[in-house]
């Protein structure tokens, strides 16, 4: 049986997501920064450093040929005797050795240029898979648990108690007395023609993408309140031409929010929605009344559901086309394809 | 920002989002938070300590590059 979902608040959600585009943003900046340190020193490598030691060779290779003049300058001063030029030559030597570093850093610059390019390759891709979760995988998340609150929400707000109270006005009566004298009317017509009554509900099927997007928390605990099929029914409804095999336990139903607190629900096989991950049976669980009033969709398991009603399981092994409505326990109507009423006929002998 | 400053604040970015997910997980505890965990949550640290090694990488071959191409003997 599955586990229910264990969340206390939708906040929980919102608080998640908060932190992932916290992590992002920072992570994101920090990214950002030391890429633009690699790129600062490629750049540096390669127009600012090559023009700097060339004006740098050219200013030591004038130092050192002004040395040399000094010391030749001393010579022909002193001529014909011998010059004093320890202090010039010291110089010269100073100047020549600055000459030779520049050229060496000169070559270095030449060699570390291309280098660098390939050295930020490098960078870039051990950043690969931190730049792959910032710009995927945490927006994925957040679409993720976007649907999780929004399909919270939805429980949430099915869970709470019906607010729309039916004291206060007279008018407000006269609607509820008027709602279920409606009700009973229907209900009266449907017991002489369930086909007529319930074949149209088909129409209040939600569409095939809301029928396949299987929700990323597991099935909260239903209020289920439509019952499933006494002993005896399902002994005569498992005996029923429309019977099929049992789907798997992971494909999916579709169940409407409300349908899993109302005590009048229908559920009808429609063709499986193919395609992407899909693993869609057709089922589709939605209210008798206010059918067009889903309330969202939950698209859960076969285990998941039956793990809650594990009586519904005779009902999902009918084939593509049938149409079954369940009231406190009781089998109203099997419709099958052509809305012919297959229950009271054919079915249990015995019209509900 | 250095590599230096940028790799510290990773580091402190990582930690709050653990320490924010702990306190998520002390509300919000069945298989959907632990297949959360387990497929995002989890995930990021071993792409940060990537990124950190690269941040290292790059700091120790800034300092080399500063050392071999700048001008050390200015007059």
């Amino acid at each position: 049986m599955a586990e229910s979902a264990r969340i206390q608040s939708i906040d929980v959600i919102r608080d998640v997501k908060a932190a992932l585009l916290d992590f992002a943003k920072e992570a994101g900046l920090c990214l950002t920064s030391v890429d633009a340190d690699v790129q600062r020193v490629g750049q540096w490598l390669t127009l600012e450093r090559p023009a700097y030691w060339k004006h740098e060779v050219r200013k030591r290779e004038e130092a050192v040929e002004a040395a040399k003049a000094e010391i030749r300058r001393k010579e022909f001063a002193a001529y014909p005797n011998p010059a004093d030029t320890v202090l010039e030559r010291k110089a010269l030597k100073r100047q020549k050795e600055r000459l030779e570093r520049a050229v060496l850093k000169q070559d270095r610059v030449r060699k570390w240029a291309p280098a660098w390019e390939r050295e930020g390759t490098i960078f870039k891709g051990g950043c690969a898979p931190l730049n792959e979760v910032l710009h995927r995988e945490i927006p994925q998340a957040i679409a993720r648990l976007d649907k999780m609150a929004e399909s919270l929400e939805e429980y949430f707000r099915m869970q709470a108690p019906p607010t729309e109270g039916l004291t206060g006005t007279a008018a407000a009566t006269q609607d509820a007395e008027s709602m279920a004298r409606g009700k009973e009317a229907r209900e009266e017509a449907a017991l002489a023609h369930p086909g007529d009554r319930y074949g149209s509900l088909r129409a209040f099927v939600p569409m095939p993408e809301e029928r396949v997007l299987h929700a990323e928390f597991e099935m909260p605990r239903m209020q289920w309140q439509a019952g499933s099929p006494s002993p005896d029914d399902t002994e005569a409804l498992s005996r029923m031409d429309l019977c099929g095999e049992m789907p798997s336990m992971d494909e999916t139903v579709a169940v409407s929010w409300r349908a899993t607190r109302e005590d009048h629900v229908f559920l009808v096989r429609l063709p499986k929605v193919i395609g992407g991950s899909s693993r869609d049976t057709g089922w589709y669980i939605g209210p008798v009344e206010r059918p067009e009033t889903i309330g969202g969709t939950r698209v859960c398991t076969v285990g998941e559901l039956l793990g809650q009603v594990e009586g519904l399981a005779v009902l999902l092994r009918f084939r593509e086309g049938t149409l079954a409505v369940l009231h406190r326990g009781i089998v109203k109507t099997v419709l099958n394809a052509d809305d012919h009423d297959v229950w009271g006929v054919g079915g249990s002998g015995v019209v509900h | 920002m250095s590599a230096q400053v940028a790799k510290a604040n990773l580091i402190d970015a990582l930690k709050a989002l653990h320490q924010r997910w702990e306190r998520a997980k002390s509300h919000w505890d069945d298989k959907a938070s632990a297949d959360f965990e387990r497929q995002v949550i989890e995930q990021i640290e071993p792409r940060v300590r990537s990124a950190i090694k690269s941040f290292d990488q790059v700091t120790e071959l800034i300092s080399m590059v500063k050392r071999e191409c700048g001008d050390d003997d200015r007059e």
